[in-house]
């Protein structure tokens, strides 16, 4: 390797390392450079596992689906109901 | 309360901006029971039926509450249970009547999911704050994005008849994005909704936006397409006033973003099978009801979307699919 492509390679390596280290809230504005930097932005505003604890239970976006199914069940509908569907944007 | 739901209930959710007013079962049934539970009758400050409601497949209210807290939502619910067990004791189990598999549906609500399209999964979330560590970003909100199937070949880096792009992909090809695809996103999907809803931008309000794509990696059933671009979009002040607060909102708002994306093309069955798009930058200003009128910003927010299946659960309809979302 010459000592110019071992400096890129060098420089390649330390722009790496500070990728992963620049916190998020630096990234918050500046453009992505790397896909390491895209993933991780991309990612952290997913909701993590303890936020989604309530998509556990198996809802059914649609009254009369719902109706139809407690009725088979012999169940009550538990009815959750907002500004916008609670499964989408509310 | 997950266990206690899977016992008892069929859980279903519903959006009141279309089932309070619906002309069809599914209307009149939400109706039927809203007008029995805790905002019966209201029209002041609003008309909202938002809420939590326990009933009866032919529409008999037992419990009804409007919270976030889940002790005040669990106790509604056992309440709703004991009292169900109170009327079948009775006797009492309402209409035997079955309900309908083919009833007529108000079609002013029902837009059909786009031929050839695909839906992304969409979360935006206030993004961390280098002038405030202390700031917490746990709030945040969804969205589904459909993609109808011409846009969705836009995005493909090849086309079946060679028309506009080569048959087969190749490492560095680049390639535009058609500008109404992306401006339909900005209007549509970057819009400031972590606290609580804002409208969506009007046409004019989108100022640019820009999407580009290239080739990075190519092999026999997997071609990567790097995004990137920009949009930015601002409505002046509208001047309207939120009803439950009376405050007046009345400066501008906007979102100056940039966009990146990493996506995934199998050629061979002609279909993505990864599309991981971001969109991050500046937001400032307030909406009526997005709850910033104390923190105007400019902030740091983050739209991020992820390619879904198609099964029920991820076929909410898109929040502006019946205000002109597929228009231009």
């Amino acid at each position: 390797m010459s000592k110019d492509l071992f400096r890129i390679f060098l420089l390649s390596l330390t722009s790496t390392a500070m990728l992963f280290a620049t916190p998020l809230a630096a990234q918050s504005t500046q453009a992505l450079k790397s896909e390491a930097a895209f993933r991780k932005l991309h990612d952290s505003l997913f909701p993590a596992a303890n936020e989604e604890k309530w998509r556990q239970t198996p809802w059914v976006p649609s009254i009369a689906t719902g109706r139809r199914m407690a009725q088979e069940r012999k169940r009550l509908l538990f009815l959750w109901a907002m500004n916008g569907d609670p499964l989408g944007c509310v | 309360m997950i266990d206690f739901i899977a016992e008892h209930f069929v859980p279903v959710t519903t959006n009141i901006n279309h089932s309070q007013h619906r002309k069809d079962l599914e209307g009149k049934y939400f109706r039927k029971i809203a007008e029995q539970g805790h905002y019966a009758g209201r029209t002041k400050p609003t008309a909202t039926r938002q809420g939590l409601y326990v009933a009866t497949v032919d529409g008999h209210l037992l419990a009804s509450v409007n919270s976030t807290q889940a002790d005040e939502v669990l106790k509604m619910m056992k309440q709703g249970v004991a009292k169900w067990q109170q009327r079948q004791a009775l006797g009492m189990t309402g209409s035997q009547k079955k309900v309908r598999k083919t009833a007529r549906v108000d079609k002013n609500y029902q837009v059909p999911f786009p031929e050839g399209g695909l839906v992304l999964g969409e979360v935006c979330r206030d993004l961390p704050r280098s002038d405030d560590p202390s700031f917490k970003n746990w709030r945040h909100n969804f969205d589904h994005v459909w993609l109808t199937g011409k846009e969705v070949a836009m995005f493909k880096p090849v086309s079946a008849d060679g028309r506009g792009k080569p048959k087969k992909a190749s490492k560095g090809q680049q390639y535009e994005i058609d500008e109404a695809v992306i401006r339909r996103l900005a209007q549509f999907h970057f819009v400031d909704q972590v606290n609580g809803e804002a409208s969506s931008w009007d046409e004019s309000d989108v100022k640019y936006a820009v999407l580009k794509a290239e080739v990075v990696e190519v092999a026999q059933d997997r071609v990567k397409i790097k995004l990137n671009g920009r949009a930015k979009c601002v409505k002046p002040p509208t001047g309207n006033r939120n009803p439950l607060s009376g405050t007046r909102v009345d400066k501008e708002r906007g979102v100056d973003l940039k966009v990146s994306g990493y996506l995934v093309f199998n050629p061979k069955s002609d279909r993505f099978t990864s599309f991981d798009m971001l969109a991050h930058g500046q937001r400032w200003g307030a909406a009526v009801y997005n709850f910033r009128q104390r923190d105007m910003g400019p902030e740091p927010i983050g739209f991020a979307f992820r390619l879904l299946e198609t099964k029920p659960e991820n076929m909410v309809q898109p929040k502006f699919l019946l205000w002109g979302y597929f228009d231009n």
